[in-house]
């Protein structure tokens, strides 16, 4: 019975619509000056309801930045066109920032249409304006998609609201603890679960082209295999399972190979397959532990974590060359690294008097920045535009997710109503 | 009485002198009970010394693994310093039973599970309890156990006894748990 | 009886003796050793089979070592990186220095007054960048007066080291502005003041490098006008105060050739 259960539990692909856990954020530090920026509830003629709110949308996706707030009180109006705009009064509010736009809904083909212009009220210019148009159920990612590009136009930095998160949830339930990895938006809603399991689950990596998710299951007897799941078909696929650790499954950017830990020598050290020959080769062979591999943007590097030098240290390695290079000379515990997407930056956990952080290191200046004034930090993701990442850590004995930005001056927490959760990993851009 | 008692420890003591000396150039004086094996050689043997000696100290060993054949030894889980894999001396006497027992159960098997306290990433973790259970293994593979005797498997930290934050509870996570099949 | 127990007891002393030989290189420590009973008991019950001792030790020296070899390693990688830093920063200092050393050379002409500049800059510590970017533009505005008067703009340059003066009152480039002004004034042919431009200097800066060729002008300054008293008096003050210079060897021809 109790192997029934259990072969249950591991071969189960469910796309449940609600899972344990459901997201708030909560933002502990912002930036001291936050544009202030409004946007008014887009107007929309029809009858029925509509089934997403987009201005409460890319409020929030705005506010989680930091990096801009809402007008504290009322808005004076709420044009729908841009005739109706009169900017006296608005500068009168005083916002930096005006979004004005309307949604319709083609009678045929029953999508929707979302119009929208962004004004800059002080230059009373209109800087930019588009149409989209969507399914219902696309509603949300229009709005991201609208988040996106009023980002753009503001700060000058590309945006990442239309992208997703991957993460595992720790619940204990009567039967025993489940784990589940899900998928979200990056704004924790639409969270959907890819692969359930008894036993832990670990380390989730995007492929580049968001298709496809890497990650690390256990038996019940403590053996470690990879899984990759297709985040739209839903589809497990199992990698090979060889002697020792199987896990820290990264894809390369080309999507062409995926780089993991094993230790049938003995020891863990890093391979590498080439996922359409299913060839491995070694490409670490040091007795010390070599783990947690990580491409560069350019697919010509591995970062990977090493204790060859005595304690946990980031190291390099050079594809061609074969020439390994030591990266983190200070405290004493550098792990789970990644590069930002521009290459500027590398993430990472880091550990100084005791203290487990994340941090960033600048790849030219070899300046290290603690990030995180939380403890006991894990996994530290980049979002795909450079700015903000994510990562685990624990409040109240419970494990939660964080948000930080690169330059160390936004944080915020966000908490699953229920259970635990950790590892989160950020999508690429997708499609 | 007292003259072939006194006759018979001569004869034990150059027959003694003889396997010693075989073995070993050097004679240092090791003090050990000579009494009751001097009572059983003269209570059960003649006077020949030299092989008896073997026999009786051969019956002395089986009986020894005979009693520790018959159970698994009860110190099954061995403790680890932080960020360390090496296992401590203390922990000699412990694995010593353990080997003990494989080698006089040859179908028996373990599984040495490891793993570490909630510091530091998940996969560094996995990585170090797998270290920490292969050195477990390669001193029980040094006094004799067969390698398809053993199985290696490492939970990280993923499955911890202990779930404080104190120094107290990471040391009870930082283990290696030896699992007869 | 007692010959009998002797006789056999030699007997088998000797039997012992014979066959301990074979195996024995030192047959006289049997014969010395009293407690050897209690040795090879011990001995027996070891049997190599399981030398879990020698093997345990083995086992902790491998993993002690390993430790200290990576430990070597690390200290290794730390020591390469700082030295990297080192050589970096020590090439940086040096083009800093040059930079400056070879911009105070081209700022004064013939003797260089900004050693006291740089020691000003090097004591003052951690006002030291809020310094030297203010004597960066302190230094531009001196040089394009200077170039001003090296394109014979001499009216231009007066005006130029005038300003100079008032925007930076503390520069030590200002007796040398001085003395560029009085120069410019004599070649102007306005001899009051260029007199007054180098009295400035041998009033107020009596300690700057440019006092001896200062007070040599003020000769020729006073010469020019036709107060050849005053003028003598200042090129012998010359001669006598700076010996062996090349400005008391100019005073000197001219006092000699006013004597003429």
């Amino acid at each position: 019975m109790r192997h029934l259960t259990t072969i249950l539990a591991l071969v189960a692909v469910t796309f449940a619509p609600m899972s344990f856990a459901e997201f708030r954020f909560v933002i502990t530090k912002g930036y001291d000056q936050a544009t202030e920026v409004a946007i008014t509830n887009f107007c929309w003629d029809g009858e029925r309801i509509l089934p997403e709110d987009i201005s409460s949308i890319v409020y929030s996706d705005l506010e989680r930045t930091g990096q801009f707030k809402r007008p504290s009180g009322p808005l004076i109006a709420n044009p729908c066109n841009p005739e109706d705009v009169y900017f006296r009064d608005w500068r009168l509010q005083g916002p930096d920032y005006l979004v004005i736009g309307n949604i319709e809904q083609d009678s045929v083909t029953k999508k929707y249409i979302v119009n929208y212009r962004l004004y800059d009220v002080f230059r009373e210019m209109n800087i930019h304006h588009a149409r989209i148009t969507g399914s219902e159920n696309q509603l949300r990612d229009m709005a991201h998609m609208v988040s996106d590009a009023i980002y753009e136009k503001m700060s000058g930095v590309k945006g990442a609201f239309n992208t997703k998160l991957a993460y595992v949830t720790h619940n204990r339930t009567e039967d025993g603890p489940v784990y589940n990895l899900e998928i979200s938006d990056a704004d924790g809603h639409r969270q959907k679960v890819i692969y359930k399991s008894a036993q832990s689950i670990i380390s989730p990596a995007w492929s580049a082209d968001g298709r496809n998710i890497a990650f690390t299951t256990f038996s019940e007897k403590g053996r470690t295999s990879i899984k990759i799941a297709n985040r739209i078909t839903g589809q497990i696929t199992s990698l090979p399972s060889y002697k020792g650790i199987n896990s820290g499954a990264a894809f390369s950017p080309d999507g062409k190979s995926l780089a993991f830990v094993n230790s049938q020598t003995g020891n863990a050290d890093i391979y590498v397959m080439n996922l359409e020959t299913k060839k491995v080769k070694q490409l670490t062979s040091h007795w010390a532990i070599d783990t947690e591999p990580s491409w560069s943007p350019d697919g010509k590097k591995l970062l990977f974590t090493s204790e060859r030098g005595g304690r946990p240290q980031i190291y390099q390695l050079t594809l061609d060359t074969g020439a390994v290079e030591r990266l983190t000379f200070e405290g004493s515990f550098n792990a789970r690294a990644h590069y930002s997407s521009d290459g500027k930056h590398i993430v990472m956990v880091h550990q100084s008097s005791g203290v487990f952080h994340v941090a960033a290191l600048n790849t030219e200046t070899r300046e290290l920045k603690v990030l995180s004034e939380t403890d006991l930090d894990e996994s530290p993701s980049i979002a795909p535009n450079g700015t903000m990442l994510i990562y685990a850590t624990q409040q109240k004995n419970k494990g939660v997710l964080a948000w930080a930005s690169l330059d160390g001056e936004i944080a915020s927490i966000m908490p699953a109503e229920r259970g635990h959760v950790r590892e989160p990993a950020w999508s690429p851009y997708l499609r | 009485m007292a003259k072939s008692k006194l006759l018979k420890l001569a004869a034990l003591a150059f027959a003694a002198v003889l396997a010693g000396c075989a073995s070993n150039s050097s004679t240092d004086a090791d003090s050990g009970d000579t009494s009751t094996v001097e009572d059983v050689v003269t209570e059960e043997t003649g006077s020949t010394g030299g092989d008896e000696l073997i026999i009786i100290e051969e019956s002395v060993e089986e009986t020894v693994e005979e009693v520790a054949e018959m159970i698994t030894p009860e110190v099954s889980t061995v403790y680890f310093d932080f960020d360390k894999a090496n296992v401590k001396p203390e922990w000699k006497d412990a694995l010593d039973a353990h080997a003990a027992y494989l080698i006089s159960n040859p179908g028996s098997s373990v599984i040495l599970e490891g793993h570490c306290d909630e510091r530091g990433t998940r996969e560094y973790n996995l990585a170090l309890g797998e270290r920490r259970a292969t050195a477990v293994s390669a001193y029980l593979k040094l006094n004799g156990v067969a390698t398809s005797q053993i199985e290696i498997v490492s939970f990280g930290e993923e499955k911890p006894v202990d779930l404080g934050k104190t120094d107290a509870a990471y040391s009870l996570n930082r283990r290696v748990e030896i699992k007869y099949q | 009886m007692k010959p009998t127990n002797i006789g056999s007891w030699f007997i088998t002393l000797s039997a012992a003796l014979v066959g301990s030989t074979f195996v024995m290189a030192e047959p006289e420590i049997i014969e010395s050793q009293p407690d050897v009973i209690n040795e090879p008991e011990v001995k027996v019950v070891q049997v190599p089979v399981n030398n879990s001792q020698g093997m345990a030790e083995l086992l902790f020296q491998q993993q002690q070592m390993q430790q200290e070899m990576m430990d070597l390693r690390g200290q290794v990688e730390e020591l390469l990186f700082q030295i990297q830093q080192l050589k970096r920063e020590s090439k940086d200092r040096y083009i800093d220095l040059d930079r400056r050393i070879s911009e105070s050379v081209q700022g004064v002409n013939q003797t260089p007054s900004p050693s006291t500049s740089t020691s000003e800059q090097t004591a003052t510590g951690s006002n030291t960048q809020v310094v030297v970017v203010d004597q960066a533009a302190e230094r531009t505005e001196y040089n394009q007066a200077k170039n001003l008067i090296r394109d014979k703009k001499y009216a231009e340059s007066i005006e130029a080291f005038k300003d100079f003066i008032a925007d930076y009152p503390e520069s030590s480039y200002v007796p040398n502005a001085w003395y560029w002004m009085g120069e410019v004034y004599l070649v102007l042919r306005e001899f009051d003041n260029g007199k007054a431009a180098f009295l400035k200097i041998y009033r107020d800066y009596p300690e700057h490098q440019k006092i001896a060729d200062a007070t040599f002008k003020l000769g020729i300054a006073h010469n020019a006008v036709g107060d050849k008293e005053r003028s003598r008096q200042y090129l012998q003050e010359v001669v006598e105060n700076y010996k062996d210079t090349q400005t008391a060897r100019r005073a000197q021809a001219a006092l000699d050739k006013m004597n003429q």
